[in-house]
């Protein structure tokens, strides 16, 4: 092993995630020191998570319960989107829908979809009813298949403590400062997670529009299930839900400042990861999103003595191509709003196919599945001028029995599912005899 | 008047090889019941390329999707299992392994297995990464049974395919086709209409004087791409700069033991030997580089190679390794040969036509040709072609040999950027690079690199966070397991025998 030693550039949780992560995965003969004081952090008071972040978790070896406990957090299902479309619609997370006579539900509810026989997508989902309907499920361990709304505060500290119970050292007073060269600092690898930077200023950086987000507390959320986007003129805000109270953060669509991510996230012995990295809007996808990408990708590439020189490549492969995704997500989102006249090729291409047969076209480095997509164009109000040809040839009543057993199953689960108020007062009254990180 | 819009109710589908008769069986399945109607022009005086028996696991799934009886096709195919592909003389003379279609062990606390088999053993010289490949050890020791559904058994950790006679498949095709509405015109294609406004293909002018109209016309004539390039001039992407292997020399011959479950792929002066054992013959040839060997030097290094005695002479193909620029053009689609060739070293050719016909069926333009149709499908086919070369130069350059022209060229050969990175990153820290699109997974970069002496400096550093002798015993105990399961299973030949008794019994 050729570091010994790695500063973690942060006081925003990104860097505490990065720490605790860091040092839950190498061993003690690398020290892992995470410099809080660092960079101005920008904190969002709520973050939220997707699904595929409990890989995150289980690394860490955390128990959800013990995370929505201790981080005031609320299991997400999905997100409801207001007044972006004609109409209110749900996205809920992924699972697998069943198929008949060798075609994919999704092509026998375009089916029925085209002639008005369908229901909305999302309400052959359980994670979207779930969502919409601020239900949710007993609590596993992992809760695979959903994601979180967590207390940005509360969770940063949760991830600084698990980082020092792995091993890592906090160190606040030699911080490097705004000025400071990072690549003479006193480390084999620093990983930047801070706001320090101004983008623009940066030549790597790919600029796309944005613009701050404000956000402010409300008392009582609506529903703790969903995270819920809601546009008000040139507005858009997104709610999250706490367990108690909760936060929205609003910013404007006329996009007066700038966003973007670095193309060369890795310079010699500084690695851009989090905001340091990219920064996108909430439609886009979360911050927390934006970090497992870099730390996924750090993660396997981790300096092991040679040059370097291919690892710093496919760090950057690997991360622009995420990010690129993400962003393409708030493209594909205001395009179908009829906000952006003229989305990106690939944009252009996932509506462009999605409208000529219900295609859902994925590339690599995709945050989000294809029912999430679906759900999005459902959402949105495009239907597809065609299905599949070869659907014709199953008669209409397979396609019919398929849907009403998936919205039969679909209902009783829900039926059966407690409202998550109830789930989290429950949770709230047991704390766990060990209530810290990795036990 | 054909043309962007049109519905589309006629297939014609041109030649009826491997190519035009898969096509013909998956559109008949799935397509003509809901109205499409298709025909396929064939001349028997023309004949098929002839070649083309290892296949990959893919096409179970393609005929498991038309309904296909396994024994009856293992049976009418005179099929046999392939587990892999085992490559002899490649990193260096001497040298061989086996490409398998399934795992190496498991990952240990998400961090890859070969990182810590190379921290156990530091390396192929110490224990063998294939040790930890069920399929591997399946093929060495000549056994088989089907793959088990259960993901905690060992014997979910692996797939197969088979080796068959390709005119045998065709034929069987051509008559589950016919079977299900497709049909099969005789004749000698002699030219083609176009619609003059808008250059679409109306239809085909046969010998005699016949002409066959249609709506959508698949090329799958082989090499000529008679209207992919003849009709319509798609332009052809020429990959002979990394891939220069341009002839090929087959030569079947009798078997001279029991069909073994892998293809076997030598490495010769100037190309490659393939070796296809099928139930009662053995395919072989020689892939070559016509700069380096003349046809009848390949010829004699062929059939010196050959175990058994020849049953044919020696047949040479030539072909241009690239593909066309256009895969569907206007309401002309290639599939097979038409489309591109990337020689048949990991048996890739089979599996880029389901490929295409898989999309075709998803695209179909029932409702009208769309040009929206022809990108994506050009899209999603020119990623497949693209990432198989890289891995098919993989095999060439990664060597040591330079014992002659031909090898010392394929060493010291300027690959594309895109193989040059991933190699790179195996070589620093035996990271391979993944897309959601892609052929070959993370076993099949493995095996190569391996196999042909491109080793890791150095591993993941998460590997060491587990106890490195409890690691060690757990991969010694591993071997020893996939062992002793294998040596449960029956041999490959009565599996084989016990696959044509059920189907004799229907
Ligand atoms: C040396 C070699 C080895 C190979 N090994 C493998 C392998 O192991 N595995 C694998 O997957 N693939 C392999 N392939 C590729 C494989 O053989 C082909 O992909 C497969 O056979 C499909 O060929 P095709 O149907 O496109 O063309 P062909 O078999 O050439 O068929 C063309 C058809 O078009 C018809 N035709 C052409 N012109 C006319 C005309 N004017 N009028 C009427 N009909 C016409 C012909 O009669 C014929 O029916 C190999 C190829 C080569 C060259």
């Amino acid at each position: 092993m050729s570091i010994a030693r790695i500063a973690v550039l942060g006081g925003n949780v990104e860097a505490a995630l990065t720490a605790a992560v860091l040092a839950r995965s190498l061993t003690r003969q690398t020290e892992a020191v995470l410099h809080p004081e660092a960079g101005t952090p920008q904190p969002e008071p709520a973050l939220v998570t997707l699904p595929s972040y409990n890989r995150l978790h289980e690394l860490l070896s955390f128990d959800v319960r013990d995370v929505l406990r201790a981080c005031g957090g609320t299991l997400r299902g999905g997100t409801v989107y207001r007044r972006l479309s004609s109409r209110e619609f749900t996205t809920g997370f992924g699972e697998d829908l069943p198929a008949a006579d060798g075609h994919s539900f999704h092509q026998h509810w375009l089916r029925l979809h085209r002639d008005e026989e369908a229901r909305l997508w999302a309400d052959y989902q359980l994670a979207a009813r779930l969502a919409e309907g601020g239900h949710m499920p007993l609590l596993t361990p992992s809760q695979e298949g959903f994601g979180l709304h967590l207390d940005y505060r509360l969770y940063t500290d949760f991830l600084r403590r698990a980082a020092v119970h792995y091993g890592a050292r906090t160190l606040d007073s030699t911080s490097p400062t705004d000025g400071d060269d990072l690549q003479s600092l006193d480390a084999d690898l620093v990983i930047d997670c801070s706001e320090r930077q101004l983008p623009t200023s940066d030549p790597d950086w790919h600029s796309v529009p944005g613009s701050p987000v404000e956000w402010k507390e409300v008392a009582t959320p609506e529903n703790p299930s969903a995270t819920v986007f809601e546009r008000q003129g040139k507005e858009v805000a997104v709610h999250v839900p706490l367990a108690q109270g909760g936060w929205v953060g609003a910013w404007n669509l006329g996009a007066a400042g700038v966003n973007g991510w670095s193309e060369g996230p890795w310079r010699g012995k500084v690695v851009r990861l989090g905001p340091a990295a990219c920064r996108l809007s909430p439609l886009a996808g979360p911050r927390l999103r934006i970090a497992q990408i870099g730390i996924e990708a750090l993660l396997k590439l981790l300096p092991v003595g040679g040059p370097g020189e291919a690892e710093r490549g496919e760090y950057a492969r690997v991360t622009t191509e995420g990010y690129k995704r993400l962003h393409e997500h708030e493209e594909l989102h205001l395009a179908l709003a009829g906000e952006l006249p003229q989305p990106s090729t690939d944009v252009q291409r996932k509506i462009e196919q999605f409208r000529s047969r219900g295609r859902v076209v994925l590339f690599d480095e995709e945050s989000y599945t294809a029912e999430e997509h679906l759900a999005v164009y459902d959402g949105y109000g495009v239907v597809p001028d065609r299905y599949s040809k070869a659907l014709h040839a199953v008669p209409p009543g397979v396609s019919r029995a398929l849907l009403d057993k998936q919205l039969r199953d679909t209902e009783r689960k829900l039926a059966d599912t407690p409202p998550q108020k109830q789930v989290l007062s429950t949770l709230h009254r047991r704390r766990s005899p060990q209530e810290r990180p990795g036990s | 008047m054909a043309r962007f819009g049109q519905q589309v109710e006629k297939v014609v589908i041109v030649g009826g090889g491997t190519a035009g008769w898969m096509t013909a069986s998956a559109l008949a399945k799935l397509l003509r019941p809901a109205g499409v109607s298709i025909t396929l022009v064939e001349s028997e005086a023309i004949g098929t390329v002839g070649v083309g028996e290892a296949t990959l696991p893919h096409l179970r799934f393609f005929n498991q999707r038309l309904g296909i009886d396994e024994n009856e096709f293992i049976t009418r195919t005179e099929a046999t299992i392939k587990l892999g592909i085992e490559f002899c003389d490649w990193g260096r003379i001497g040298d061989r392994y086996i490409h398998p279609f399934g795992d190496y062990g498991r990952s240990i606390g998400g961090v890859g297995f070969h990182h810590h088999w190379l921290r156990a053993f530091g390396g192929p010289e110490a224990q063998r990464i294939c040790d930890f490949s069920l399929p591997v050890v399946m093929a060495e020791e000549g056994r088989f049974s089907p793959p088990s559904d259960d993901p905690e058994s060992l014997m979910s950790t692996f797939s197969y395919a088979y080796q068959m006679d390709a005119g045998l498949y065709a034929r069987f095709l051509r008559s589950f086709a016919e079977r299900h509405g497709v049909t099969r015109t005789e004749g000698r294609i002699t030219g083609h209409r176009l619609d003059p406004e808008t250059g679409f293909v109306t239809g085909l002018r046969l010998d005699g004087g016949r002409e066959v109209g249609g709506d959508l016309f698949v090329d799958c004539s082989g090499f000529r791409g008679l209207l992919i390039e003849g009709a319509l001039g798609a332009g052809y992407e020429d990959w002979s700069g990394v891939l220069p292997c341009d002839r090929a020399v087959a030569v079947p011959c009798e078997s001279t033991e029991a069909p073994r479950p892998y293809t076997r792929a030598t490495a010769r002066p100037a190309g490659w030997h393939w070796r296809i054992p099928l139930q009662h013959r053995v395919g072989n040839g020689y892939v070559y580089c016509s700069d380096h060997l003349s046809d009848d030097e390949a010829a004699s290094d062929i059939l010196s190679g050959i175990e058994g005695a020849a049953i044919a002479e020696p047949r040479f193909l030539r072909f241009t390794t690239g593909r066309r620029r256009k895969q569907w053009s206007k309401n002309v689609v290639a599939v097979g040969l038409s489309a591109g060739f990337l020689e048949p070293l990991e048996s890739t050719s089979i599996y880029l036509i389901q490929a295409a016909i898989t999309q075709l069926v998803e695209l179909f333009p029932s409702d009208g040709l769309r040009e929206e149709d022809c990108a994506e499908f050009d899209r999603v086919l020119n990623l497949e072609y693209e990432r198989v070369r890289d891995f098919l130069v993989l095999h060439y350059h990664a060597t040591e040999r330079d014992n002659t022209p031909f090898w010392n060229r394929m060493r010291t050969l300027s690959i594309p950027d895109s193989l040059a990175e991933k190699m790179a990153l195996f070589r620093e820290r035996g990271y391979v690079i993944q897309y959601k699109d892609g052929l070959f997974l993370e076993p099949s970069w493995l095996a190569v690199y391996l196999g042909q002496r491109v080793l890791p400096k150095a591993f993941d550093p998460r590997a060491v966070r587990t106890d490195g002798e409890k690691t060690k015993a757990a991969l010694t105990g591993l071997a020893t397991e996939i062992r002793s399961v294998v040596n449960t299973l029956p041999s490959h030949s009565a599996y084989l025998n016990q696959a044509a008794r059920v189907a004799a019994r229907g």
